[in-house]
C-alpha cells in the first residue's frame, strides 16, 4: 500500500506554481451499492445509506487543454443490514460508517463547459465502532473512478460546479476473510455534487 | 472514435466487468443444534433487535461483573452484523437477565460444570405457551476456595458459557472442545460456538419472552 500513497502524494506536490493551481470544493450526496451479501437463512446485504459528501480538489494544467489532479471525498452515512427473503424483509442498524477517498485524476474537455474527469485512488473505510465486520479495523482499498464536471461563471471569481462522479472498488476486511468469507464484493458509488471552483480566467 | 471516447469506453468496460464481482460468504455448517426438542415443537428463541440491549443485573461478589463483562464482550464480537448486545444494569428490577451467586431453588434446565464451580441458567421456559417469563436467572457458585487462582479462572469460564445459554444456546455442544459443552475447559467460545450463535440469530423463533410483571 506504500508506493500507490507515495505516487497520490507526488501528484499531489507536483503543482509547479501556485498561479497554476484550480481548486474547489463541492457538497453533495453519495450513493453505495452493496458492501457484503450473506446468507443465514435468508439472504441480507450490508450497504451504507445515501450518505452527505464534501469534495475538495486540485489540478495543474498539462498540455493544452488537460489537467492533472487530486480530489478528496469523505462521505459519512448509516450502514445498514437489509434482509431481503420473503417475507422477512427488515432492516438493522449497524452504526455509521465514514469513508475517506483520494482519487489522481487527469481532465480534459468534452464539449463546451463539460470536461471528463478519471483516475485511480484509494479509499480508507472509516467505522464508528470497530465490531462486527469492521472488528479488525477499516479497511484500505484502491478504486479508479471517473465522470463529469459542469462549470459555469457565478461570481468574479468562482465558478458554479455541478459535477458527477462513479467509482468502483472491491470490498473485504480482514475480519470477514477471517471467517471464511471468500473474494471481495465489487461496489460501486456514485455521487452527485455542486460547489464552486476557482475560475482559471483569473489565474495569472 | 476519438481517443477520449475509447479511454472512456475502455474505463466504463473495465469498471462494469470488475462489477460482476461478489464476495463469498461462508456457509456455516459446523454447528450443534441449540434449540429444545420438545415433541412435536421445537423451542428457539434469540433477543429481537427491539429488545437489545439485554440488561444484564449481577451481583457483586467473585468478580462475577467482571467475568460477565468479559462474557458480554467475547459473545458479542461473535456477531458480524450486531445481532446481540448486552450491558450490565444496576437495577436488578430492571434486568432481563440476573447473575447470583448462589445454588437455585428449584429445577433448573442447564447446568454447567468445571472442577472448581459450577453454573446453572434457570430458564422460566412453559413449553404449552413457548413463553420465556423474563428474568433468566444464572446462577454461578464455587466449590473450591473462590480465591484460588483456578477457582477465579472457573467462574470466567463458567460466566461465558451461561451467557451462551442467555443468548439463546438452549444446549449443550457435544464436543468437549465448545464453550458450550455441559463441562467446558476452553477458556472462550470456539468457531462452533460462534457459528452457531450466528445460525440462531437469523433462525426462525418460536418462543417469546415477556417479563413476570408485563
Amino acid at each position: 500500500m506504500k508506493r500507490p500513497l507515495l505516487v497520490l502524494a507526488l501528484a499531489a506536490l507536483a503543482a509547479p506554481a501556485h498561479a497554476q493551481l484550480d481548486y474547489y470544493g463541492r457538497l453533495g450526496l453519495t450513493g453505495s451499492s452493496t458492501l457484503v451479501r450473506d446468507v443465514l437463512f435468508q439472504p441480507f446485504e450490508t450497504k451504507q445509506g445515501l450518505s452527505p459528501t464534501l469534495v475538495a480538489g486540485l489540478s495543474i494544467p498539462v498540455g493544452t487543454d488537460n489537467r492533472l489532479g487530486i480530489e478528496a471525498q469523505l462521505t459519512s452515512g448509516s450502514l445498514e443490514a437489509e434482509t431481503t427473503g420473503e417475507g422477512a424483509e427488515s432492516t438493522a442498524d449497524l452504526g455509521r460508517l465514514t469513508t475517506l477517498s483520494a482519487l489522481a485524476n487527469a481532465e480534459g474537455a468534452v464539449t463546451g463547459p463539460i470536461r471528463w474527469r478519471i483516475g485511480i485512488g484509494l479509499i480508507q473505510y472509516l467505522p464508528s465502532e470497530e465490531a462486527g465486520l469492521f472488528a479488525q479495523g477499516g479497511p484500505l482499498r484502491y478504486f479508479v473512478g471517473g465522470g463529469l464536471d459542469f462549470r459555469r461563471p457565478a461570481f468574479s471569481s468562482w465558478d458554479l460546479m455541478i459535477s458527477a462522479r462513479y467509482d468502483f472498488h472491491r470490498f473485504t476486511t480482514d475480519e470477514l476473510r477471517d471467517r471464511g468469507f471468500t473474494q471481495a464484493q465489487g461496489v460501486q458509488r456514485g455521487s452527485l455534487t455542486v460547489g464552486l471552483a476557482r475560475s482559471r480566467r483569473i489565474a495569472p | 472514435m476519438t481517443r477520449r471516447v475509447r479511454m472512456a469506453t475502455l474505463v466504463a468496460t473495465v469498471a462494469a466487468l470488475a462489477g460482476c464481482g461478489e464476495i463469498g460468504a461462508p456457509t456455516r455448517s459446523d454447528i450443534y443444534e441449540w434449540r429444545i426438542i420438545s415433541t412435536p415443537d421445537t423451542l428457539a428463541f434469540h433477543w429481537p433487535r427491539e429488545a437489545l440491549p439485554v440488561r444484564i443485573w449481577v451481583q457483586d461478589i467473585y468478580d462475577l461483573p467482571m467475568h460477565t463483562q468479559n462474557a458480554i464482550d467475547g459473545w458479542k464480537s461473535g456477531f458480524l452484523y450486531r445481532e446481540w448486545d448486552a450491558v450490565l444494569v444496576s437495577d436488578s428490577l430492571d434486568a432481563d437477565v440476573l447473575v447470583l451467586s448462589k445454588f437455585p431453588n428449584g429445577p433448573t434446565i442447564l447446568l454447567g460444570t468445571v472442577q472448581e464451580c459450577e453454573g446453572y441458567t434457570d430458564l422460566a421456559l412453559d413449553t404449552d405457551t413457548k413463553v420465556l417469563t423474563l428474568p433468566i436467572r444464572i446462577y454461578a457458585v464455587p466449590r473450591y476456595d473462590p480465591d484460588l487462582e483456578a477457582t477465579k479462572a472457573c467462574f470466567g469460564i463458567v460466566m461465558y458459557h451461561e451467557i451462551g445459554h442467555a443468548i439463546g444456546i438452549f444446549r449443550h455442544s457435544p464436543d468437549p472442545a465448545d464453550i458450550m459443552y455441559f463441562n467446558p475447559t476452553t477458556a472462550t467460545p470456539t468457531q462452533r460456538d460462534f457459528q452457531t450463535a450466528e445460525v440462531l440469530y437469523h433462525a426462525r423463533t418460536t418462543v417469546t419472552a415477556t417479563h413476570a410483571d408485563d
